[in-house]
């Protein structure tokens, strides 16, 4: 340190012009070099004279530059004369502050023209030892600013007539100054940050570099970048210690707009190995730019920026970069290069957000067989992945089609066995309404119809919808079953007025498409010329069907037993509605990526890839014959010239699209939207990867879907066989749950809820599950009850108790499901799960009705049987504070805020602590 | 120092008495007491005794009492603490530091209180203090609103050490200050001219609802002093506003003013909705104030005195002013000095003799006590 020292006390004797032009260089405020003269109080009337501009290190280089000859006697002489003040010299030299060293001898040299720094400045016995004011700079070198303005104030009532050194007063307000700009700046109080650095522009130098910052941050929090730019460009100009400048980049880079960031990378230095300093700050900076253009497809990318950051990452091995490409190619429409990116992410241990992006990238470049397996793979990483499989098996097992293109060119896709088998499962666990819609499809297209009926009944189920209702109808009609027509039509038709008419128009398309065949010509050219009252004529020719008879059974193994009682928290619910558009043209639901896709942007960052939903048969063509007549099952089979069994209207093609969907994507228009409701908006929190944009969306409704428990029960590890399938082509389809549940679910929901008369306890529990799916709780806990009563100690009366009580806890009766939870035995962790669930609501209605001791009451005890939860916590605290309980209330709040201070408990803690002050003193809060 | 302070609390109580009857002297003998006699000047203190001599024929506070008062509550920093509240600091707290610190005529410790109050709380875009400061957080400011008594405080504290002690620099500050006040606290409504007890929170007229006010926060000794820093501001007409509101404030049999009050736009005055209905630690201060600058009607003060001397003690209470109920009645001297000391104002009662003794307690009580017996010493010689 002492030759380091030495060493640069000797350039600045020799040359002062350097010290002097490197301070004085590009002011950024007025005087900002210094403004020592302002405050030299104690300069004598010689130099005050001799240099009149005093305090400006600029105009004094010529004089100190002839100084610099003379010797250090003559200095030594000059001090004495007149009296020079270097206590504060001989501080910084001996704190080794070379920055503050600098600035005083610049200073004490634009004062006292003739002066030279003394050469002894290390030696404690010069100058006759410590002075007087030595204790107050060494409580301003430890920080201590108050005592040391308390000790100097001390010295000076001491001294009558006495001044302090100006330099020592100038260092007090500056320290002052500058810890006022930190507290401002945490505090957001930008003006008075500025305020100060105009008024204190001796603090903006480059050994002031925290201020400095402080300075740019201001400005940009008070929206003139512009002058942030210039402080920036000031310290990129004039200061030269490599970390300070690296972080000022970094700086620019986080508050700047990229264009403005340009000159400010032009004032890179090299460094000894030729290397620019700010290769890797640049790098972060495309980084960024690339996922704003990721994000929200304005921002442009430079091309060599571009290229810049595709060499870079190439180069590594990590799959960040790689990743971000796929997400800005993907924004870009370039799936091919998405893709490609996303793959190497993926193969660099991108995990689940690589496989969403990979997914949809392939999708969108109608891969979707490829990409199958990476889908499947990864599906049970998040809830967005299992999203992009599931749409992508549905696409896959109900391709669309182009627009003039005959169907069944598009639907001939082959899908393994193997892909079928293990989706199954998988609607089967997720309760995924789309999923079990587009099996419906597929099976009706393959002209399985009591299994599609079955998938449908199960669509139905999850989640109702008109197109569910629709292939319901269209199975039922297939199957020549006159009487489920009309259950379908009596229990649908209330919810989906179209349904019937719907259902019309494609028996009686279905009639001339029976006996006339339509070369894909003729489709087109109905498709281009629409008739009056006909506007889209959607081409019917029947996908092409495997000619294979039907197997006597069909049996298929169930790739995994579904688990029993799901949260169905997570489940993704997918619903097809089909929006009301010409009243002529049926717009048959789920179907087409373009809906599809609005939901995509809200599952993965994103938004362009569009998603292809499930398949929906064509609609067909005629208008309905009188859509206010009351239609039966009787009169459309009339219409469609009878029950067509094996010989089933061949209507349902895979994903017939009406040409306005079509031409204008991206809308959901005309039949398209397929409402992807994710469970509970989870599926929109997937972790960003580092710069990884995330949607913004808002576009989709992400629906609170309530939770249900699972009603499916346990399924043996075989599905059990059907008698009415057929297997006509394609692959085999398991039956749905309906029929696999045997035992726990006989016939589907929708029958027996409707069932009147005696049942069974076990149809009685199904049942419970049935309405409980149905969020109507009340009935599912009175046919529980019957299950309970019918089924006294066995595990159907267990099960029902389990079920009663969660009904009771949908419905807000937690007394009710006290009772019911202790009238069974119940497995120990139901019973946990159970009488938390119970205390937890008995807490929050007791909070909610002012009854505080009651809700600690509920809490303690559940605290007892599972660990509480941080929201607990603080609904335990707030308890006790409106109890008055402030104490108590507050080692809580501390406690939670210890754990992780947020919003909340920091709110909490301020409540509690205000209202202590409330009581002994009084603020203004 | 700091030793020869912590000794001082078990010696107090005589070092005290033989203090307060040299303030005494000094006081009731006014011109005719040389210098030398007064404590400040006799030589105890060398060490944090300025030499700067005190206008004469002012009293100030002894040496001792101030240093057990320092001992107590103030931090190395510069920071006062209130010890009864998670050792919080608040611009109150500064303001009264700086004014004892004058009384005390004690110019570095003076600086030391002024350079954490600068530093810390005056960083507020507007000019005033950020009211609410907390060790244990980060940053330690925890809430920017300002509280205004604290800005008043402060203001006045600079005001009378720019003129003691002759620096520029208080001047400077305390004038930026006063302006600040009234730039951003006064209000002109319903025929009175306010002082918002902070900026953010207490004016909601936008809605068509009332003004929330604290008439503990005028402190109307200072007021005049600040008139002459900001005199474009109404501050003559601030002080007649907060006599006004304490004579009609008179709620409850014992006809005492809530800590908050709201006047509405017709100028109904009633105890602020969202506050507790106390008159509470706030208001205990109000005499005190009243009586430093002059005010003695017992109109204004004659309800203090009987709320705080019924059952012939000298104990101020806390009373909910809906009901009457009394909350609490106060024990802490620097409490019971102020019933002494409204007592004395309207009857000549002699203030007992221990509650000439200080002892530190709480912060707020052994300010208030401090301030107290600044006031009997200055104005109610008689009493003592």
């Amino acid at each position: 340190m002492f030759v380091r020292l030495v060493a640069a006390l000797a350039i600045l004797c020799v040359s002062p012009l350097t010290a002097a032009a490197q301070s004085g260089g590009d002011s950024l405020l007025p005087s900002a070099a210094s403004n020592s003269s302002s405050q030299g109080t104690i300069a004598p009337t010689s130099a005050a004279t001799s240099s009149p501009t005093a305090g400006r290190p600029a105009t004094t280089t010529g004089a100190a530059g002839n100084a610099a000859q003379g010797t250090a006697a003559a200095g030594d002489a000059v001090r004495r004369a007149q009296n020079v003040d270097e206590s504060a010299l001989r501080y910084f030299a001996r704190q080794g502050d070379l920055d503050r060293l600098e600035a005083e001898i610049r200073r004490l040299r634009a004062l006292y023209p003739n002066w030279q720094p003394p050469v002894d400045l290390l030696d404690p016995g010069a100058s006759g030892g410590p002075s007087d004011v030595q204790p107050v700079w060494d409580l301003y070198g430890a920080g201590r600013i108050a005592e040391a303005r308390q000790a100097l104030s001390r010295l000076q009532a001491s001294k009558p007539g006495w001044q302090p050194p100006a330099d020592l007063v100038a260092a007090l307000g500056d320290a002052e100054a500058r810890q006022r700009m930190i507290n401002a700046a945490a505090n957001k109080q930008w003006n008075t940050v500025l305020t100060i650095a105009n008024q204190n522009a001796s603090l903006l130098v480059c050994g002031r570099m925290d201020v400095l910052w402080l300075v740019a941050d201001a400005f940009a929090a008070t929206d003139k970048k512009t002058r942030a730019q210039d402080v920036y460009t000031y310290i990129l100009k004039n200061c030269a210690n490599p970390q300070e400048r690296r972080a000022t980049i970094e700086r620019a880079i986080a508050t700047l707009s990229p264009d403005m960031m340009t000159p400010l990378f032009a004032l890179e230095r090299s460094g000894p190995d030729g290397k620019g300093e700010f290769s890797g700050s640049r790098l972060d900076f495309i980084r960024r730019v690339v996922g704003d253009a990721a994000r929200d497809g304005k921002t442009t990318v430079a091309p060599g920026d571009l290229d810049e950051l595709e060499r870079a990452a190439h180069d590594s091995k990590e799959p960040n970069d790689a990743l971000l490409l796929g997400f800005y190619f993907t924004k870009r429409g370039d799936t091919t290069k998405a893709y490609e990116w996303f793959k190497i992410a993926l193969d660099r241990g991108g995990g689940a957000k690589a496989a969403e992006g990979y997914v949809y990238a392939m999708h969108e470049a109608g891969q979707d067989l490829r990409a199958e397996a990476t889908a499947y793979k990864w599906r049970d990483a998040s809830d967005a992945n299992m999203v992009a499989y599931i749409l992508l098996v549905s696409t896959l097992l109900n391709p669309p089609t182009k627009t003039g293109q005959a169907s069944d060119v598009v639907a001939a896709t082959a899908v393994d066995q193997e892909i079928v088998d293990r989706f199954v499962p998988v609607v089967m666990q997720r309760h995924s309404p789309l999923g079990a819609l587009s099996l419906g499809w597929y099976a009706f297209n393959t002209k399985q119809f009591g299994t599609a009926a079955d998938w449908f009944q199960q669509s139905l189920d999850w989640q109702p919808s008109e197109a569910a209702a629709y292939g319901l109808g269209l199975a039922m009609h297939a199957l020549g079953s006159e009487q489920g027509l009309q259950a379908v039509l009596d229990t649908w038709t209330s919810r989906f007025a179209r349904l019937p008419g719907l259902l019309q128009a494609a028996f009686m398309a279905a009639v001339p498409v029976q006996t006339t065949t339509l070369t894909a010509g003729q489709v087109s050219r109905l498709q281009a010329q629409p008739g009056p009252g006909a506007p889209a004529v959607a081409p019917r020719t029947p996908m092409e069907i495997a000619r294979a008879q039907a197997l006597a059974q069909q049996q298929v193994a169930a790739g995994q037993p579904v688990a029993v009682a799901v949260p169905q928290t997570q489940a993704l619910a997918m619903q097809a509605t089909v929006p009301a558009a010409q009243a002529a043209v049926p717009q048959v639901a789920g179907a087409q990526m373009q809906a599809a896709q609005v939901q995509a942007a809200q599952l993965q960052p994103a938004q362009t890839i569009a998603v292809r939903g499930t398949a929906a048969p064509a609609a067909p063509a005629r208008p309905p014959v009188d859509m206010n007549a009351p239609i039966t099952a009787a009169k459309l089979f009339a219409i469609s010239g009878g029950g067509a069994t094996a010989e089933a209207p061949q209507v349902a093609v895979a994903g017939q699209v009406p040409a306005t969907a079509m031409t204008t994507p991206g809308q959901a228009v005309a039949g398209q939207a397929v409402a992807v409701q994710a469970g509970t908006g989870q599926v929109a929190a997937g972790q960003p990867v580092g710069w990884v944009p995330v949607a913004g969306g808002g576009q989709v409704a992400t629906t609170q879907v309530a939770a249900a428990p699972a009603a499916s029960g346990g399924v043996a590890g075989n599905w059990t066989q059907t008698s009415r399938a057929t297997m006509t082509g394609g692959n085999r389809l398991p039956p749905s749950s309906s029929q696999v549940q045997a035992r726990q679910r006989p016939s589907g929901c929708a029958s027996l809820i409707n069932r009147r008369g005696a049942i069974s306890a076990q149809q009685a529990l199904n049942r419970g599950w049935c309405l409980l799916d149905l969020n109507r709780p009340l009935e599912a806990a009175e046919s529980f009850g019957r299950a309970m009563a019918g089924a006294p100690g066995t595990q159907v009366g267990s099960d029902a108790a389990y079920g009663q009580s969660l009904a009771y806890l949908r419905a807000g009766l937690t007394d009710d499901a006290a009772v019911s939870a202790s009238d069974a035995p119940l497995a120990t962790s139901r019973k946990i799960d159970l009488s938390s669930q119970i205390l937890t609501q008995r807490a929050v209605a007791s909070y909610q009705a002012g009854r505080y001791a009651d809700a600690i009451a509920a809490m303690e005890q559940r605290n007892a049987i599972i660990p509480e939860s941080r929201d607990d916590m603080l609904l335990r605290g707030w308890a006790y504070y409106n109890l008055g309980e402030i104490a108590m209330a507050k080692q809580i709040f501390e406690a939670v805020d210890r754990s992780a201070s947020t919003g909340d408990s920091r709110r909490a803690l301020s409540a509690v602590n205000d209202r202590g002050r409330t009581r002994t003193t009084g603020g203004a809060n | 120092m700091v030793s020869a302070v912590s000794g001082l609390k078990a010696a107090g109580v005589r070092l005290l008495s033989a203090a307060i009857i040299a303030g005494l002297l000094a006081d009731a003998a006014f011109a005719q007491v040389p210098e030398s006699l007064l404590p400040q000047a006799a030589g105890k203190r060398p060490a944090t005794t300025a030499t700067t001599p005190a206008p004469a024929a002012t009293w100030a506070l002894p040496g001792p009492v101030w240093d057990a008062w320092r001992a107590a509550f103030l931090d190395k920093s510069g920071r006062v603490v209130d010890t009864a509240n998670n050792n919080i600091s608040h611009s109150e707290g500064q303001g009264y530091g700086l004014l004892l610190a004058v009384y005390a005529n004690d110019w570095a410790t003076f600086e030391q209180i002024w350079t954490f109050t600068l530093t810390e709380l005056l960083i507020r875009d507007d000019g005033l203090a950020a009211w609410k400061w907390d060790p244990r957080h980060t940053p330690h400011v925890v809430d920017i609103n300002n509280a205004t008594d604290g800005d008043i405080l402060i203001a006045w504290a600079l005001s009378l050490a720019a003129d003691q002690w002759k620096e520029t620099r208080y001047r400077d500050a305390a004038t930026r200050i006063a302006n600040a006040i009234g730039q951003n606290t006064f209000r002109s409504f319903a025929g009175y001219t306010l002082i918002l007890p902070g900026v953010a929170g207490f004016d909601h007229t936008a809605d068509g609802g009332p003004m929330v006010v604290n008439p503990s926060y005028w402190i109307f000794q200072a007021l005049p002093v600040l008139a002459k820093l900001a005199p474009d501001y109404d501050w003559a007409g601030a002080e007649k506003s907060g006599v006004t509101i304490l004579t009609k404030a008179q709620f409850s049999r014992y006809r005492l003013p809530s800590d908050w009050l709201s006047i509405s736009p017709g100028g109904v005055i009633e105890p602020a909705t969202g506050f507790d209905p106390l008159f509470g630690y706030n208001s205990l201060r109000i005499p005190l104030y009243l009586l430093a600058s002059g005010h003695t009607d017992e109109r204004l003060l004659g309800p203090y005195q009987k709320a705080w001397t019924q059952d012939g003690e000298n104990a101020p209470l806390i009373v909910n002013v809906q009901t009457g109920k009394v909350i609490e009645k106060l024990t802490e001297p620097g409490y019971q000095i102020q019933a002494a000391l409204v007592s004395c104002a309207l009857s000549g009662t002699a203030i007992p003799y221990d509650l000439r003794e200080f002892v530190p307690t709480s912060y707020y009580a052994s300010t208030l006590h401090l301030l107290a017996m600044t006031v009997l010493a200055r104005r109610y010689a008689k009493c003592l």
